[in-house]
């Protein structure tokens, strides 16, 4: 009988360590750690930074997303285009300024009043599969993007030319500088790879969605959907020396607590774009390595196109901006990482207009302006949002119930929310958050003449604002510097009319042990140069 | 009994029309469409024009009448397609061959460790009545059927996972190809699951198991001299653990419920996470197949055990 | 002489009615755990009925603290993110919880019972329909079945409570219809049928007053589990609406604040907990007290 008990014992003895052991740690943490308040600044790894990168390793990375889709690009989704930089590279991408610098490319020319935009490649660089790339490998993969109709302004190429072995000409119908942004920063696959993988257009379709062959440091060595990936050394890699890893290894965890929990626990060496603040003032009170990315552009977006909308009416977009107090806001769910925003672009962006913040927290001020528009017994309005953007909802809701305005929260699922936001449009308000990339070309895919993410028919935009909008577009201007004076006056324009309410800058960082040496992200999801990763002993 | 199966047979059948009917409808009433979604999903940086759109909806059969697609979906029902994920771009049998094996690996595995647990934490607690061992015990089972599952599954990836740093957080690793650490990867999310069956199982069988202890046979047993453990395994036991069996068999619908939240939480690639992403995503697609198969799955489980009353307990009435 | 045999029959029926009541008062109060929920579930009840009254601070106003301030006289249980009283978020949560739990359970068995009654009473077409849908909504795991439902109908208080609801209509139908079917072959019912009673009269006067103790111990425990449901649904991010509080939605936006502020997840854990924990407890005491052949069975 005395044995007969010793199984189940064991197993309360287990059950009571979980609950008072849990117990005991919670009464014990909240003494010693209080919320930190921690500024977005570039933490110096605790251990000295070794000078020479050493060889070998396989870097263990935890994400919150993960590719489905390996290698075909008409059907890539954001995150399956950044998570296989590993293997696809890009033709050209940006520098952290946001000046284009080549990657496959060793040049290019632009011709504004010929239209024309040459691609030189470098060469010597060869596919994994052992073909060449080359001029006729890039004319393929832009005619793939081009006949699905997924290469951004794919529209105005007129033709394509090899000019060259190394040398390709678009031919276009219309010239701006934002196009060679758009068309570099595409990621190439092997034309040959591909064609010989089926013998119809079905099969090779299917048989690219599971497989990638590029050019880049690393091949794919292993891939259960929805859950790893795993990238194994390129040994003929073109860049002499590189990479120094023998492999990446990207788990997928969908929920933070459980990644934080991995990192903390060791399981893992870098957690790629965290957005959660918690986790990372946590992560970072621990003394792992930060590296900040720009985060994300959050904003309330109305539908002022609508006649019918009480958006529509200036004096309520004002006041929904003057009953906002953007700082206090971001101050609390951002626990000090979220920058407020003024104007539609932010401090860390280069068409940021200086000193500009038209319209400051003042209550008095939205009241009177409601009375103005007519408003005064009071107005209610639908939020759309997920669910993550359910404290900020909450958050704007208080704040606007203040002034008068009620706020109705709509918290779609993901299917329903993007339905609306890219398809068939919304109703008031949206809750959106866009990424930022380092250019200005931001402006003008979420919100500019004719947006690329957004469904911006919505919005109302004042013939002032797109008037300047396509003057930034001009073709005398060859890159985005040029055309930055321009760009300010946009940003300007779309604050005086009110156009969208801008709200705060969240923060994002990705998060790795003190050993590991990552330039990942340089610009969120945009930038990761994998190649250049590399483990201290540890 | 023969008459019996097939009528309860024939039954189940007319049950499964219904379920087909139900998965199909409710789930088409989603809104939103999911085209625009799939475009959403894939267009992030490029321009997807109108016509496509449509070629698109010709290319899914979402132009035709929704009877006409309810019919074309049963048929390929029944000729094993279950068409095609949009989001995933991939045969949706394929992502549930993917799946299943996971969630069911996991599933029965707490349907077992919560069945014996169950019944032994309710032996032990019904023969230890009022000692220090029931009085640890039964608190503890009233937590198993209080505790949010997945407030639990933290805590328990904070204490085993992170404090004390005996288990792996989080994963799912073949057991064929290394069944070690599959192993030490299924503990968590198996405790986990079974927890709430362990304790309902557990206070299930306690109080059967006082019930039959007070009769009349286990005291002309303990008359007859027997040895504590003759009694309880061949007398008392036997007789308390056909409520038992019933719970365990409406087990199968928690454990489907339970996948749901446990493989968010413990990254693990089950169906029941597909299912979740499948909905917010709104591929619907997925939502049918997957829904269907988890809803045959129980009816096939219920079926198997009323038959099996039958032989289990023959003064069970086929009426 | 006719008026006194009635009395007679008046309180010859009576008569074992009130022992029943002594008999259900001391059963339901022999056990500690029993009235222990009993206290829980009344003072939860209080709560929600004066919530206004005893919550310190308005629970949706953002800002009345800072934000995820530790326990303190004003704030006893702290704030959370958007600097809003917890403790006051809690009391609002109780009206929400036991919201979701009883106007699911009304709304289900509202519907369940009599379609189980009219399945156990009618021909065999009408029960073949009625009792085969309920057998087919049964396939589907409750929490699955209020995802999907959930998920077509949106977020919101009201549209989790509805999916709860169809997700437990079958439940009732088949205890009534079991009970039904059981009660109808008992020959004191047959017996008055052959009177010419009503089948109606049946009903109300024989049937639900047998089917009223299993029903009770079901809603009751049914209750609980709702909650949990509830809790579980509101993990996956479908739920209440801002700024509304529910504890499984605190319990969510909680837990990442674990380690600096673990009461903003473990406040609300175990007000769910207690209330399913009261639920149950009640439920079992019911079953013992009303009918103790239930045990096993529900």
């Amino acid at each position: 009988m005395k044995k007969f008990l010793v199984i189940p014992a064991a197993l309360i003895l287990v059950c009571i360590l979980v609950f008072s052991g849990c117990g005991g740690d919670e009464t014990s943490t909240p003494a010693t750690t209080t919320p930190t308040q921690t500024t977005p600044t570039t933490t110096e790894p605790t251990t000295p930074p070794a000078g020479t990168p050493v060889y070998g390793g396989t870097l263990r990375c935890v994400s919150g997303a993960i590719p489905n889709n390996l290698g075909y690009p008409p059907e890539k989704a954001p995150s399956d285009n950044y998570l296989m930089l590993p293997v696809l590279e890009r033709v050209a991408e940006w520098d952290e300024d946001g000046n284009m610098i080549p990657v496959l490319a060793e040049s290019w020319e632009t011709d504004a009043d010929a239209l024309t935009i040459t691609w030189h490649l470098i060469q010597g660089v060869k596919f994994t599969d052992g073909t060449d790339w080359n001029a006729e490998a890039l004319r393929w993969n832009f005619q793939l993007g081009i006949d699905h109709n997924t290469l951004t302004d794919g529209q105005y190429v007129e033709s394509l030319e090899v000019v060259g072995e190394y040398a390709l000409t678009m031919h276009l119908n219309s010239f701006s500088w934002m196009m060679v942004e758009n068309y570099g920063l595409i990621q190439v696959i092997s034309p040959t790879a591909f064609e010989s993988s089926g013998t119809t257009d079905e099969a090779r379709t299917e048989w690219a969605r599971a497989n990638a062959v590029g050019t880049g440091p690393f091949t794919v060595a292993e891939w259960m959907r929805d859950d790893h990936i795993k990238f194994e050394k390129n040994p003929d890699y073109w860049q002499e020396g590189l990479p120094y890893l023998d492999a990446i290894e990207i788990r997928y965890i969908p929920d933070a607590m459980v990644a934080a929990a991995t990192m903390e626990a060791g399981d893992a060496d870098l957690w790629m774009a965290v957005s959660t603040v918690q986790n990372i003032i946590d992560l970072q009170d621990q003394g792992l390595k930060i590296n900040w990315g720009p985060g994300m552009f959050v904003t309330l977006l109305p539908d002022s196109s609508n006649p019918d909308s009480p958006l529509a009416i200036k004096e309520v977009r004002e006041a929904i901006e003057y009953g906002l107090n953007r700082p206090a806001i971001a101050e609390m769910l951002g626990q000090g990482l979220y920058e407020p925003l003024h104007q539609m672009a932010s401090s860390t962006w280069p068409g940021y207009v200086e000193g500009y913040d038209p319209r400051p927290y003042n209550p008095e001020i939205a009241i009177g302006l409601l009375d103005q528009a007519g408003k005064s017994a009071g107005l209610t309005l639908k939020v759309m949002a997920t669910s993550a953007g359910t404290d900020a909802v909450a958050a704007i809701q208080s704040y606007l119930g203040e002034v008068g305005i009620t706020i109705e929260p709509d918290i779609a699922d993901l299917g329903r929310y993007f339905g609306a936001v890219f398809g068939t449009g919304w109703t008031d308000l949206v809750f959106t958050a866009s990424g930022i990339n380092p250019s200005t070309t931001d402006l003008f895919i979420h919100y500019g003449p004719s947006p690329m993410t957004f469904r911006t028919g919505n919005i109302y935009k004042s013939p002032e604002y797109l008037a300047l909008c396509a003057e930034a577009l001009d073709p005398m201007y060859t890159n985005v510097l040029e055309a930055l004076p321009k760009i300010k006056e946009a940003i300007r324009q779309a604050g005086e009319d009110a156009m969208i309410v801008p709200l705060w800058r969240t923060a994002e960082a990705c998060i790795m042990q003190t050993y590991v040496h990552s330039e990942y992200p340089k610009i969120h999801g945009i930038m990761w140069s994998p190649e250049d990763d590399w483990m201290e002993a540890h | 009994m023969t008459t019996y199966i097939i009528r309860r047979v024939l039954q189940a059948v007319i049950v499964l029309i219904i379920v087909t009917l139900i998965v199909f409808f409710v789930i088409r009433l989603l809104p939103g469409d999911p085209l625009i979604i799939y475009v959403a999903q894939t267009a992030q940086l490029q321009a997807m024009p109108p016509e496509m759109i449509e070629e698109l909806r010709v290319q899914y059969g979402l132009d035709k009448p929704i009877m006409v697609q309810y019919a074309n979906w049963m048929l390929d029902m029944f000729r094993g397609d279950f068409g095609e994920s949009i989001y995933y771009h991939e045969d949706v049998s394929q992502l549930m061959a993917e799946r299943f094996p996971v969630t069911l690996h996991i599933g029965i595995s707490s349907l077992i460790v919560g069945a014996i647990f169950g019944i032994l934490v309710g032996v032990i607690t019904a023969v230890r009545r009022g000692k220090w061992l029931d009085k640890i015990l039964t608190p503890l089972t009233y937590v198993g059927i209080t505790i949010p599952v997945f407030f639990l599954g933290i805590l328990m990836i904070y204490f085993f996972g992170v404090k004390l740093g005996w288990l792996p957080i989080s994963g799912y690793t073949s057991p064929f190809e290394n069944f070690w650490l599959n192993t030490r990867q299924l503990v968590m999310p198996v405790i986990c699951m079974s927890f709430f069956s362990i304790a309902a199982n557990a206070r299930q069988m306690r109080s059967s198991m006082l019930e039959v202890i007070s009769q009349d046979y286990i005291r002309t047993a303990w008359s007859k001299g027997l040895t504590e453990r003759a009694i309880i395994l061949k007398h008392a036991m036997k007789n308390s653990l056909i409520p038992v069996i019933t719970l365990v068999g409406v087990g199968v619908g928690i454990l489907f419920s339970g996948s749901v939240l446990i493989e968010t939480i413990f990254a693990i690639p089950g169906v029941g996470r597909l299912l979740v992403s499948s909905i917010f995503g709104q591929d619907y697609v997925v939502v049918q197949a997957i829904t269907l198969v988890i809803a045959v799955a129980i009816l096939v489980v219920n079926l198997l055990v009323d038959i099996s009353y039958g032989w289990l307990d023959p003064r069970i009435r086929y009426g | 002489m006719a008026d006194s045999q009635i009395t007679e029959v008046g309180y010859l029926e009576n008569a074992p009615r009130v022992s029943e009541w002594r008999r259900f008062r001391r059963v339901f109060f022999s056990r500690g755990v029993v009235v222990f929920g009993l206290v829980v579930l009344l003072l939860v009840i209080f709560t929600a009925i004066f919530a206004e009254g005893l919550a310190p601070f308005d629970p949706y106003k953002t800002g009345t603290g800072p934000s995820l301030a530790q326990p303190s006289w004003e704030h006893w249980l702290g704030t959370d993110i958007l600097g809003r009283d917890t403790l006051s978020r809690l009391i609002y949560g109780s009206r929400t919880a036991l919201m979701v739990g009883f106007v699911s359970v009304i709304a289900s068995s509202i519907i369940g019972i009599p379609l189980g009654m009219i399945a156990g009473y009618s021909g065999t077409i009408v029960n073949a329909i009625i009792m085969r849908t309920m057998d087919a909504l049964m396939c589907f795991p409750m929490l699955l079945f209020a995802l999907v439902l959930a998920a077509v109908l949106g977020s919101g208080i009201w549209n989790v409570i509805i999916a709860l609801s169809v997700a437990t209509i079958p439940g009732y139908a088949r205890v009534t219809h079991g009970l039904a079917l059981s009660i109808k072959e008992n020959d004191y019912i047959l017996a008055q049928q052959s009177m010419g009673s009503s089948n109606l009269r049946t009903i109300f006067s024989h049937i639900l007053p047998n089917a009223f103790p299993p029903l009770i111990v079901l809603m009751t425990m049914q209750l609980g589990n709702l909650i949990l449901a509830e809790a579980g649904l509101s993990f996956l991010g479908i739920g209440i609406l801002p700024p509304g509080a529910a504890w499984g939605a605190m319990v969510n936006s909680g837990y990442q604040y674990l380690k600096i502020s673990p009461w903003l997840s473990f406040a609300p854990c175990i007000a769910i907990m207690l209330v399913v924990f009261a639920f149950n407890m009640v439920g079992d005491g019911l079953r013992d007290a009303l009918d103790p052949r239930l045990r096993g069975l529900l």
